[in-house]
């Protein structure tokens, strides 16, 4: 089934030049506690993309704005400026902003911290492809390491339609932390990890962002690109699924955490 | 049921349960509420939030429902049979304390003005917070004789001056007999003045409370408070929180005994002692300066 769907002369050429099918599958990495001065940080490291998110607060809110019975969530993505192949400004770095606020207010308590402000940054140290949904991710495990007050942690994956429809890359993959590689057998390629030239061959992209533990509520939704009904359904079937996981690995990271600073 | 005091003076006991005990001077004693179970604490400590600990001042028998949810060793636990367990979860960070009304909070004084001070609210019950907060003590001052009167004199006031008050008040109010004719006019006057006696001393009942409500500095001798012989700039003072304010600052209050100035600086630079509730004295050049001390 695999060879099948690639035997069309427009996948060969894309699997040659997709360099992720062949490589080992890329490390990833979750840490929290990376930034000593801000109130909860967190780095995450996807394959190529390297990111790294710090929240400050709940502090006060400006002196300008104006009062508030709830809190507020303040959200900032910027690139570095070695962070693309291209030096300079990262694709959509201001879209990205108002996308994660989105993402993470469905999640916080607001309540809890009345008149006072979270800051939320996040910054991507070397951007590899699926960049949002690291970033989306990191940012609540961040939120987490500072002790804001959510209703769970909101996990994010993102999907990617290559060629001519057929095959499915996932954002990126993930590992279950005894390194086994994880295969969908019902997709009939792989992608572990997606990276940037592959991003650029894409037809359409689906990100979904959830939270999963009580009830699977998703706080965000985004697809681009031409899909029919089938092939939504089918990937966001693996999205829920892969973001169901992904939750799973950042808790264990989070009670590595406590559980290192106990002893 | 029942318990005992420990060395600490913690009182020790099964979560739920009612426990009597002599409280004396200088116990800590912690008291947690359940959710969901109602109160039925008569004490006259100053309380009280989840898990602050407070000074018990008294030294008589005091009903305490105390309900233990960790012990001081960190073991969980359980509710008595019929409650449910109830699991506490502290984090483990010492910041990220947000300011609540109803907390006592550690403040340095960094504005004293002629009616507020503006302080800088650096921990959060035992928390310290990682960016200071902005508060502000207020003070609104009315005349003495209003909250010094007792509430003896309060008619004798009302009566002396109910003639006058009855004509101002019965023509503008419209508060007039149902009957008005049937009665002579000096019965009409009598009951005129009695019930502007008693609509003048409800409104002066409630302009007390209005205005006792927002003396947010000294409880007693209200009209003696200037701002600055009770604070100073660098002073560093328990206050606790009034509420969120407005939307620059969260409104302090120091009107309790135990709550007022902790630790301040002399002119000369040292730290001062305190030598009464009213001052603190420098311990290198003699000097007293006026300061509204807490009682710690």
């Amino acid at each position: 089934m695999f060879c099948s769907t690639i035997l069309t002369p427009h996948a060969l050429i894309h699997l040659h030049l997709l360099p992720s099918l062949q490589a080992p599958a890329p490390r990833k990495i979750l840490r929290t506690g990376a930034v000593n001065s801000a109130s909860g940080s967190a780095y995450a490291e996807f394959g190529n993309t390297k990111v790294i998110v710090s929240v400050f607060g709940p502090r006060e809110s400006k002196k300008a704005m104006m009062y508030s019975d709830v809190g507020r969530l303040n959200c900032n993505v910027s690139y570095t400026t070695f962070a693309t192949p291209v030096r300079g400004q990262g694709s959509d770095s201001k879209e990205f902003s108002s996308i994660l606020h989105k993402a993470l207010e469905g999640a916080i308590i607001l309540d809890s911290f009345p008149k006072t402000t979270v800051d939320v940054f996040a910054l991507v140290l070397e951007s590899g492809g699926s960049d949002l949904p690291v970033v989306i991710s990191c940012a609540s495990l961040a939120l987490a390491d500072a002790g804001i007050m959510m209703y769970d942690l909101v996990a994010s994956v993102s999907v990617l339609k290559i060629g001519l429809g057929l095959p499915f890359g996932l954002g990126y993959a993930f590992q279950s932390l005894e390194a086994r590689q994880f295969w969908i057998p019902e997709v009939s390629s792989v992608v572990h990890g997606v990276s940037g030239e592959e991003e650029s061959y894409q037809d359409g992209s689906l990100m979904i962002t959830c939270m999963h533990l009580l009830v699977m509520r998703i706080t965000q939704l985004t697809i681009t690109g031409e899909w029919s009904t089938p092939k939504i359904h089918e990937a966001m079937e693996l999205c829920l699924d892969a973001c169901s996981k992904l939750g799973k690995i950042m808790r264990l990271c989070l009670k590595e955490t406590a559980s290192a600073s106990q002893e | 049921m029942g318990c005992r005091g420990g060395e600490k003076g913690v009182l020790r006991g099964l979560g739920g349960e009612n426990v009597w005990s002599v409280l004396r001077e200088g116990w800590l004693v912690r008291v947690l509420y359940f959710s969901g179970i109602p109160s039925t604490i008569s004490f006259n400590l100053d309380l009280i939030c989840n898990g602050i600990v407070v000074k018990c001042k008294v030294s008589k028998t005091v009903r305490v429902k105390v309900a233990i949810l960790k012990r001081q060793g960190g073991e969980m636990l359980q509710d008595q049979p019929q409650g449910r367990p109830t699991v506490e979860v502290t984090g483990h960070k010492a910041h990220g304390a947000v300011p609540v009304p109803g907390s006592i909070v550690i403040a340095r004084v960094a504005k004293v003005m002629a009616r507020m001070a503006s302080a800088d609210i650096m921990c959060v019950g035992s928390k310290s917070v990682r960016e200071k907060f902005s508060g502000i003590i207020r003070m609104v001052i009315i005349p003495s004789w209003l909250i010094s009167t007792s509430q003896a004199t309060y008619p004798l006031i009302l009566f002396l001056v109910s003639p006058l008050l009855a004509k101002c008040t019965s023509t503008s109010l419209g508060v007039v007999s149902l009957s008005d004719e049937s009665f002579d006019s000096s019965e009409a006057k009598i009951i005129a003045i009695g019930r502007t006696i008693i609509l003048t001393y409800c409104i002066m009942r409630i302009v007390r409370e209005v205005f006792v409500g927002h003396q947010d500095i000294r409880a007693t001798e209200i009209d003696k408070v200037d701002m600055h012989s009770s604070f100073r700039p660098g002073d560093i003072v328990r206050a606790s929180i009034l509420s969120l304010g407005d939307a620059r600052a969260y409104y302090l209050s120091t009107a309790k005994n135990e709550l007022g100035v902790v630790s301040a600086e002399s002119t000369a630079g040292a730290t001062m002692v305190p030598i009464s509730w009213t001052e603190m004295q420098c311990p290198l050049t003699g000097q007293i300066e006026q300061r509204k001390v807490a009682k710690v």
